[in-house]
């Protein structure tokens, strides 16, 4: 494995590389700068000229991006226009929210996957089978807002269970901060949950016509113990790596689910620099966004290769 | 076939299964416990990060906490400027010489004890007095060298002050005194006091961390605690604030919520006592709930301007057509559902001199629009139609583009995103149409001079020499007599010209709970907490 990561280091410089001149470049393209959002809307030309000039925005870009890939090395991932502060600040105080809300979700969403998609794929009943079919549908095709509201009118505000507004660190106090991350990692997991289930259900049918199946049926083999250790674990390949894209996912789709529960995490902060043309702010989180998706993808890969021995990482 | 070895992931399995059960357990648990005290602790929707205990209710006799849900985030770097976000906290944290009484429009004192304009040779100086029991939250005393300082940034165009151009009528400022402030200039400045209700006094030797919010110093009834931009802003109660009857609570907490659906969560969970910011009809709906009472603040109007050296508004007759094109009634009812004015004015209607044949001059005709429109030949003609793509803006700017089809026009939607639109406004290059927002609460002295409709270089182009003459006129008048004259002079004028309108002004309708009690509006549309209470 460490040969298999050595040989990834240079495709994977090269797109932090990329992602850093997209990052930069593709706020700016934007017209529109934090100048004039700092000046106000009824600014004169004067003024928004005047804060171009205080905020340094009238130098050229290539000075610009050289600067900020120098600072970033130096450890200094830059300053928020708008707001003053460094990002690494901004970004260090809403992290841990997203992380959180993040991680429920991804083992929401693979508790609730792996469970519905073995139930549907080992169902003799077929009125089980139907009935994890048709919840399976319904769930993939509604949107995570769509589930988060309903979410909020019914748990939240007609039978007021659970929070539905804001956010308290889990590490502060656990059982206050599951809470309210309960409901908005719920809604963002169900949907991709769906897929995978669908997945796993899909491949273990496959599977149970494969020949080692029937061997093993053959010999007496009890069916429970077939579909575990030979169904199920044959069957788990394709759920991993979809699992494994739709974790990226879980990070863009936390955008909107961070919105409507109004937690204040990455995705706001990512969405207000955007509007606002905070480009200090919207580099730095689009590169750590690639940075991310990477380490997901290896981390995919490697889980496969450890699961599935006919996969070897070279 | 390959070999299978023993399934780790079956106990795996068990072992998140019960991880699930744990967690749904723990969650519905606490949420019974919780809902056998709701009566006496914030409800369960609320969750905040870093709120206080006392959150929302008033602990020990302290005043209590109260929490403001919001949109608009607070600016400390534009403190010297009107801001959606900094008119929430920026009263209560600095105070201002004076503040315009929204009853009676008149100046109340505040740091300023008493002014007076008297002729100084050639020319006119304002002798103002301070307080001089005042001081900052650092604990120096407040003096004439602050006003002087806060005047000198005001003025610059890094502050970006819409009054700096009040100011800039005087010729200079001095400290005349230790608590005597002198300002001179070539005629009394009528509208001075509108330049006062932006210039908080700010603190000289910590201003270079206003603008980050490490050090946000004023004088005023609460103290900034901290700020996380984007997130949340928590002031707490000045001790030591010069009037000893204020404030009346012991913190302020404003949790900056974007997501108008999440505004209203934050009310339904009383995780807040007051909201802000959201869509009329949300907040109508809110209402319908005995324990929320309407807080109605004054809105924006929504300027239509046109570009009158571009045909076809280069005739003024096509203008006028625009003018009574327009079904105002239609927008208060739709996009506002009854709260709005119909007015065409920039202004309010309650400005001296104005009455109903100035506001409502232009009523909804379109037989007559059309009927111009043909007598001009502009029938058919193809308009850019401009607007900046906010969602109360667009729900204007749709109908009134229905109208000019109606009227005539063959009409082409043009909708910005707000950073390039108001980087064309301020170029005054925003095409033959335009469909603007502007929300500045002063007196229309201050606004012609303002408001990127209606000041030099505005997008319209109109530079007349007898425009800027009726400005002149207007900001020169000192008596309400002669500002009425003066205004109505200007509005017949601007009402002829027609190149720009108000479509509505808009009301504000802001939701709190009934147990906020004395919130309080400066005439500028200025939240005022000082006097604010939270009750049982």
């Amino acid at each position: 494995m460490g040969r298999y990561l050595l040989r990834r280091i240079p495709s994977v410089v090269l797109v932090i590389v990329v992602a850093s001149f997209v990052g930069f470049s593709l706020p700016r393209l934007a017209p529109g700068d934090p100048a004039v959002t700092l000046a106000g809307p009824d600014a004169t030309l004067e003024q928004i000229e005047a804060i171009r000039a205080e905020e340094g925005l009238d130098q050229n870009l290539i000075t610009q991006y050289f600067d900020w890939v120098k600072d970033v090395f130096n450890g200094d991932l830059g300053t928020s226009i708008l707001s003053g502060r460094p990002v690494s600040e901004l970004i260090s105080s809403r992290v841990a929210t997203t992380v959180e809300l993040a991680v429920v979700a991804l083992i929401f969403m693979l508790i609730i996957g792996a469970v519905l998609g073995v139930i549907a794929g080992s169902a003799r009943n077929r009125y089980v089978s139907a009935f994890v079919d048709s919840f399976n549908s319904v769930l993939l095709g509604t949107p995570p807002f769509l589930v988060g509201l309903i979410f909020i009118l019914i748990i939240g505000v007609e039978l007021n269970l659970l929070p539905f507004s804001g956010s308290v660190p889990i590490t502060e106090d656990p059982v206050e901060g599951f809470r309210s991350v309960f409901l908005p990692a719920l809604a963002l997991a169900l949907p991709p949950a769906a897929a995978i289930a669908r997945l796993v259900q899909a491949q273990m049918r496959r599977t149970r016509g494969e020949q080692f199946v029937e061997l093993a049926v053959a010999k007496g083999v009890p069916s429970r113990r077939i579909s575990v250790r030979h169904v199920l674990r044959n069957s788990t390949d394709a759920g991993i790596v979809l699992a494994g894209i739709r974790a990226g996912e879980l990070l863009a789709g936390a955008v909107v689910i961070e919105a409507i529960f109004a937690r204040n995490g990455l995705g706001q902060l990512a969405v207000q620099s955007v509007q606002n043309r905070d480009y200090q702010v919207v580099q730095v989180i689009v590169v750590g966004a690639v940075a991310v998706a990477l380490a997901i993808q290896l981390l995919t890969e490697i889980l496969l290769a450890a699961l599935d021995p006919r996969i070897r990482l070279t | 076939m390959r070999s299978t070895k023993p399934m780790r992931s079956r106990r795996g399995v068990k072992a998140l299964a019960v991880m699930c059960a744990l967690a749904l357990t723990a969650a519905a648990c606490s949420s019974d416990d919780d809902d056998s005290s709701s009566d006496s602790t914030p409800a369960e929707g609320s969750a905040e990060t870093d709120a206080p205990s006392d959150s929302g209710a008033p602990a020990g006799g302290d005043g209590g906490t109260l929490t403001i849900a919001t949109a608009a985030d607070a600016q400390p770097n534009a403190v010297l400027a009107t801001r959606a976000g900094n008119n929430l906290w920026r009263r209560q944290v600095y105070d201002t010489l004076t503040s315009v009484n929204i009853d009676t429009g008149q100046p109340d004192p505040l740091l300023a004890t008493d002014w007076e304009w008297v002729e100084d040779g050639d020319g006119w100086k304002m002798v103002i007095n301070l307080r001089d029991d005042v001081t900052f939250h650092t604990g120096r005393d407040f003096t004439a060298e602050d006003v002087i300082f806060t005047f000198d940034q005001q003025v610059l165009p890094e502050s970006a002050s819409q009054t700096a151009p009040v100011l800039q009528r005087a010729n200079s400022w001095e400290a005349t005194g230790t608590h005597e402030v002198t300002i001179f200039a070539d005629d009394p400045i009528g509208n001075i006091f509108d330049a006062f209700a932006l210039a908080v006094i700010i603190d000289s030797e910590t201003y270079a961390g206003v603008a980050d919010g490490t050090e946000v110093i004023g004088t005023g009834p609460f103290m900034w605690d901290s700020w996380e931009p984007g997130s949340s802003l928590s002031l707490v109660k000045n001790p030591n604030y010069w009037n000893a009857d204020e404030p009346k609570l012991a913190a302020i907490e404003y949790v900056i919520i974007p997501d108008p659906t999440a505004l209203t969560a934050a009310m339904q969970s009383d995780r807040a006592q007051v909201v802000f910011d959201l869509p009329t009809l949300d907040a109508q709906l809110l209402l319908e709930d005995d324990k929320f009472a309407p807080l109605v603040v004054p809105g924006p109007i929504f300027p239509l301007g046109m570009d009158i050296t571009q045909p076809p508004f280069d005739q003024v007759e096509v203008r006028q057509a625009v003018g009574y094109a327009i079904d105002r009634e239609r927008i208060v009812e739709q996009v506002f559902q009854g709260a709005a004015d119909p007015s065409v004015l920039h202004w309010k209607t309650s400005e001296p001199g104005m009455d109903d044949s100035y506001a409502y001059r232009y009523e909804y005709d379109p037989d007559l629009a059309r009927q111009m429109m043909e007598d001009a030949g502009a029938v058919g003609t193809e308009i850019e139609f401009t607007t900046l793509n906010i969602p109360n803006v667009v729900a204007v700017f749709e109908i009134v583009q229905n109208n000019l089809a109606d009227a005539g026009f063959v009409v082409t939607a043009n909708v910005l995103d707000t950073a390039q639109f108001d980087e064309l406004q301020a170029a005054g290059d925003l095409g033959p149409i335009f469909q603007q927002i502007h929300g500045l609460n002063l007196s229309a002295a201050s606004l012609v001079d303002a408001y990127p409709a209606l000041r030099d270089g505005n997008p319209s182009q109109e530079a007349d020499p007898e425009y800027r003459q009726l400005r002149d006129d207007l900001q020169a008048a000192t008596d309400e007599a002669s500002y009425a004259t003066a205004l109505q002079t200007l509005a017949d004028w601007m009402l002829e010209e027609v190149f720009s309108l108000s479509v509505v002004r808009g009301e504000a309708i802001n939701v709190q709970t009934v147990t906020v009690n004395g919130i309080e509006y400066t005439a500028e549309g200025v939240m005022i907490l000082a006097g604010a209470s939270l009750s049982e």
